[in-house]
């Protein structure tokens, strides 16, 4: 989209005002707590000056500052290798001293300098300890840099250096280009993940980035009066919140967002466009799949216990799952909305499936999952333990990743529900409860030896469904298409996403033309996204985002009851859109029932 | 992950300032030596990797700054160590000195479970300066083996003497301290439902 083409903004704030007004009066009678009084995105366009395309590369125009940052850093290059060996090099350039009898007369170095600054933002850091202080001073008066970094590939033999210098400059090269990386260390500054490249990339750059993350850690009091790993006396008083507002920067394009969750740091270098929020949201999650597949218990106690402790070794076989969820982090709209989708299928079918599955239920059986299509179909849990959309959308991870080990028949896994309960696992039966349609069945146990007992209740329920009439009702949902938008002809509205607050859910309809196409797909992906972004600011949160562009005009909505994100004909008028808004909202009212679990299945 | 799991050990070279920790390091890594001083600011890293026994280990190597005002960075650098270097000039007798200074900073700093057992390694560098040498081998080493038998080496970065041996003594050292992980991963840590908190109120559906 070139500069040229200007966004239309139907939203000088009177204008805006009024779609509210129209929204939220007549959506009163729909009987949705549409907030009356609704905050007006008051500075009218919540769009960006001049073109209006998003993702990629856009600048977001939210210029996602903090609110009053007290330390800024600036990495310098520190992600390319433009500063290549310049505090060695300075050194030989500056010397005649004859290489020792160890040199090859060749430098077989594959090093790269690695330097950062820190700079100082407001100055109000100052009272800081005074190590850091002095550091601090020392950098922000730019003389030298604290930390510097230098890989070698050097091995010790020598056949192998000459291709090996070429293999990781190339190497390197292409894992510069990435444009999401996603780094897990220990907070001794050991490997632990990364999503692109070897470790042996990470391992030079992991003091880097712990100095990055050990600056402020040390520079933070925590609420319960422990601090740092440095007692500093005149340290200010930061919130978690706050400290965590500061592990960010951004380096030309890239964002680079830390999450410290000692004693683990998670480091995400993205060039994505994606907002910080979204970014750390989406760190979360990373580590909330490491998790569940270690437990936190275990996490602290080995690393209490040995703080040089080496955790790759039990994410082995298990990487294929951190993958997965990785890839969908940025293509599925789950993540962004903290929210799971349902199955949309005939309510009295999904009611009668949670009554069969209930009906069969061992006293191991803690929860109880079916899942068609990658969406939940039924929901079992005991009344006193509901589960976060986060866990949820774990067990889905579980069962989307493409692994042939659920075709051998029944898999029992280990699998800890973070936010459910951190410090243990729960062990998962998963299992196809209809093959051919991949639906599948996940029975999850506190027990350990549970396994037989959750196969039998499993064999129980399969056989019972065949030889219900239910069974006919369930492969219906499954096999019927998303709905459409097309079909619901709606003036003008072209595809929207609807997260439900109340159970967490969402649903979205199939993507039709344009956005069917790839690049469409993704740009609609990154659009919403935004919006979500936009609307849940932390400075300046708005209920109501509208702005239109020659593509689309796009709708963010947000209620006590609903999330709603919508786009429309780039060419519709506000009128049509507050009918089409509307018209949306009460089809989907119509509809509750069949598109969200809106009562799981309760066990005492 | 793309590649196998290495071996990765992280190893902090401590020691007054100029007694030649940076030109150690480079000389073990880039097989390189300056004459020129340049005080280490904060800390430099380096990673090489080497064959130690059969197993392809990464040596990831912590170089601090020996000038008190510009070490900045405080515990995250001790943290999780294998194997700590301590190296003093034995031209310089304070250096010498100040090795038990540097040990016990490390021990307070880093905790190791087993402080008794952690490995150390000393380096007794700049020995190609013979005119001007002011401690002892004997001395060196008497000093070490009242500390638990802590391997002692005399190094010259200059001329590269000792330098590989010395390091590769470090790496064992450091391996010794990986342990058997498999031993103490089980799966038993399972969910108490008792214990779990009653999570009704907290206002999620679902
Ligand atoms: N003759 C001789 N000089 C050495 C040797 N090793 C280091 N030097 C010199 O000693 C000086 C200090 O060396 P560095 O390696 O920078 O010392 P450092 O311990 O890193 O010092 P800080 O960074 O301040 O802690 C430099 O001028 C080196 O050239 C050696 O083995 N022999
Ligand atoms: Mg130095």
């Amino acid at each position: 989209m070139s500069s040229s083409q200007q966004e239309q903004h139907l939203a000088d704030a009177t204008e805006l005002e009024e779609l509210e007004r129209r929204l939220t009066l007549e959506s009163e009678g729909l009987d949705l707590d549409g907030e009356p009084g609704a905050h007006v995105d008051d500075d009218g366009e919540g769009g960006n000056g001049g073109d209006g395309e998003l993702g990629g590369e856009d600048e977001d125009d939210n210029p996602l500052e903090l609110s009053k940052p007290d330390v800024v850093f600036h990495m310098e290059d520190s992600f390319n290798q433009h500063d290549d060996d310049e505090d060695m090099d300075d050194d030989d350039a500056g010397e005649n001293d004859a290489m020792t009898e160890g040199d090859r007369g060749e430098d077989a170095r594959a090093s790269r300098g690695n330097s950062f600054r820190a700079g100082e933002g407001e100055g109000k850091r100052s009272r800081a300890g005074s190590n850091v202080r002095r550091a601090y001073e020392e950098l922000s008066q730019g003389r030298s840099p604290t930390v510097r970094s230098h890989a070698s590939s050097i091995t010790s033999r020598h056949d192998t250096e000459e291709p090996q210098r070429t293999d990781a400059a190339l190497e390197e090269a292409s894992w510069v280009e990435e444009d999401k990386h996603i780094i897990i260390l220990s907070d001794a500054g050991k490997p632990i993940y990364t999503r692109h490249g070897s470790e042996d990339m990470i391992v030079t750059r992991a003091g880097v980035i712990q100095a990055l993350i050990s600056f402020i850690e040390e520079n933070y009091r925590r609420p319960d009066g422990t601090h740092g790993s440095v007692p500093f006396r005149q340290q200010k008083e930061m919130t978690e919140d706050e400290r965590d507002e500061l592990m960010w920067f951004k380096a030309g394009e890239f964002y680079f967002v830390f999450l410290v969750r000692s004693p683990l740091y998670l480091l995400m270098v993205s060039k994505t466009g994606e907002a910080v929020k979204h970014l750390k949201q989406q760190l979360e999650y990373v580590y909330s799949q490491l998790l569940s597949i270690t437990t936190l218990s275990h996490i602290q106690r080995a690393f209490h216990r040995w703080s040089n402790y080496d955790l790759r070794c039990h994410l082995a076989g298990m990487e294929k799952f951190t993958e997965h969820l990785i890839d969908r982090l940025q293509a599925d709209y789950a993540f962004f909305l903290n929210a799971y989708q349902c199955l949309p299928m005939d309510p009295s079918v999904r009611d009668k499936l949670g009554a069969l599955i209930q009906q069969h239920k061992q006293k191991e059986v803690v929860f109880a999952l079916v899942v068609g299509n990658g969406k939940v179909m039924s929901l079992m849990r005991p009344r006193r333990f509901p589960l976060k959309p986060q866990d949820i959308l774990l067990m889905l991870n579980v069962v989307q990743t493409p692994t042939r080990s659920f075709d051998v028949g029944e898999t029992w896994m280990p699998l800890c529900l973070p936010h459910f309960n951190s410090s243990g696992f729960m062990h998962a039966h998963v299992t196809y409860l209809h093959e051919e349609e991949g639906i599948f069945l996940l029975l999850l146990s506190n027990k350990q030896d549970a396994f037989k007992t959750l196969s039998t209740c499993r064999n129980e329920i399969v056989s019972s469904l065949a030889d219900s009439k239910l069974l006919a009702g369930v492969l219906r949902a499954v096999r019927a298409e998303s709905f459409r938008v097309s079909t619901l002809k709606i003036p003008d509205l072209r595809h929207f996403v609807y997260k439900h607050i109340k159970t967490n859910q969402f649903t979205v309809p199939a993507l039709e033309p344009p956005y069917s196409e790839p690049d469409e797909e993704r740009r609609l992906f990154c659009l919403y996204q935004h919006v979500e972004s936009q609307m849940h600011a932390n400075n300046r949160p708005v209920k109501l985002f509208f702005r239109s562009s020659l593509q689309e005009a796009v709708l963010g909505w947000a209620t006590a009851t609903f999330e709603l994100y919508a786009v429309f004909d780039a060419l519709a008028t506000k009128q049509t859109v507050t009918a089409s808004v509307l018209a949306l909202l009460k089809w989907i009212k119509k509809s509750e029932t069949r598109l969200f679990m809106t009562s799981p299945q309760l066990t005492s | 992950m793309a590649t196998r799991k290495k071996v990765l050990l992280k190893v902090i070279i401590l020691g007054d300032s100029g007694v030649g920790k940076t030109s150690l390091m480079n000389q073990y890594v880039n097989r390189k030596f300056s004459n020129q001083y340049k005080a280490t600011i904060g800390a430099d890293f380096l990673t090489k990797e080497v064959t130690v026994d059969d197993r392809l280990v990464t040596m990831q190597i912590w170089d601090t700054a020996g000038q008190e005002r510009f070490q900045s960075l405080g515990v995250a650098f001790y943290r999780g160590a294998d194997c700590c270097v301590l190296v003093f000039d034995v031209t310089v007798p304070r250096s010498f000195e100040s090795l038990e200074a540097w040990r016990d900073e490390f021990l307070i700093q880093a905790s190791p479970r087993d402080p008794e057992h952690f490995p150390f390694v000393v380096l007794g560098n700049k020995v190609d300066l013979k005119d001007n040498r002011a401690i002892t081998e004997n001395r060196a080493k008497s000093w070490c083996d009242e500390k638990g038998n802590i391997p002692y080496f005399e190094t010259s970065a200059k001329e590269a003497t000792k330098v590989e041996t010395a390091f590769l003594t470090i790496a064992r050292a450091a391996l010794q301290q990986e342990k058997d992980e498999d031993i103490y991963h089980d799966f038993k840590d399972a969910v108490n439902l008792d214990d779990v908190p009653d999570k009704k109120q907290d206002g999620c559906g679902c």
